[in-house]
């Protein structure tokens, strides 16, 4: 299965600066579709998607089992959901969210589901990620 | 007083800065916690910082919303709601 490369966004005001391994990525449900920014973070056990991305993608709040986060969102009210996620040109896919009640958590791309579906590379000190479908 | 005028100083600081001047602090009240021959050395529940200093500290210590890498159970849920289908797509 062929990779794609993604490149670590920086700041045009400190460009030799390394920023945090956000990718772009595209969610989806059966009422609409949204484009956001992912952070990938192999030290996270779940992937998460904040309080107002959820509703934008319409999700029922509260009507899927309720799951406990840990660090500052212990005591933040979480369900799981599943969203279908695009990244780069591969098919979408499912992925199954930690979707808490947190405003200003971002969305998160950790073990449980996303490196379990996919496999990442991170050239942080050139600049690029490299992702391939498992 | 003097330490509530700062919090409205710290406020507008950078996150470069305000990390600097929390590295700071806590070197400052670790070295309050002082060991002696009388008294051993103090274990994190003996040790009573000044309560204005941790306020300010807390006002600018910087704010994961992580770490997520022990949140077993939720980890250990999901992987079982994919494997049973317990979770429909939105």
């Amino acid at each position: 299965m062929h990779s794609q490369q993604f490149l670590y966004p920086r700041d045009p005001e400190r460009p030799d600066e390394l920023n945090l391994p956000y990718i772009p990525i595209t969610l989806s449900s059966k009422h609409r579709s949204l484009q956001c920014q992912a952070l990938l973070d192999s030290g996270a056990k779940v992937n998460v998607i904040p309080y107002r991305v959820g509703l934008e993608l319409g999700a029922p709040w509260g009507q899927t089992p309720a799951i406990h986060l840990t660090g500052n969102l212990e005591k933040v009210p979480t369900h799981a959901i599943g969203v279908m996620t695009r990244i780069g040109d591969f098919a979408p896919h499912p992925l199954l969210f930690a979707w808490t009640q947190s405003k200003q958590a971002p969305v998160i791309l950790g073990l449980v589901d996303f490196f379990m579906e996919f496999n990442v590379c991170f050239f942080a000190s050139e600049g690029v990620i490299e992702i391939a479908p498992r | 007083m003097l330490l509530l005028e700062l919090e409205e100083q710290i406020k507008p600081l950078s996150q470069a800065d305000k990390q600097e001047l929390f590295r700071f602090l806590a070197r400052e009240l670790q070295q309050e916690a002082v060991v002696t021959e009388e008294s051993p050395v103090q274990q994190d529940g003996d040790f009573q910082p000044d309560p204005a200093k941790l306020r300010l500290l807390s006002a600018i210590a910087p704010r994961p919303y992580w770490p997520l890498h022990d949140a077993h159970e939720a980890a250990k849920t999901l992987f079982e709601l994919k494997g049973s289908g317990g979770v429909p797509v939105i």
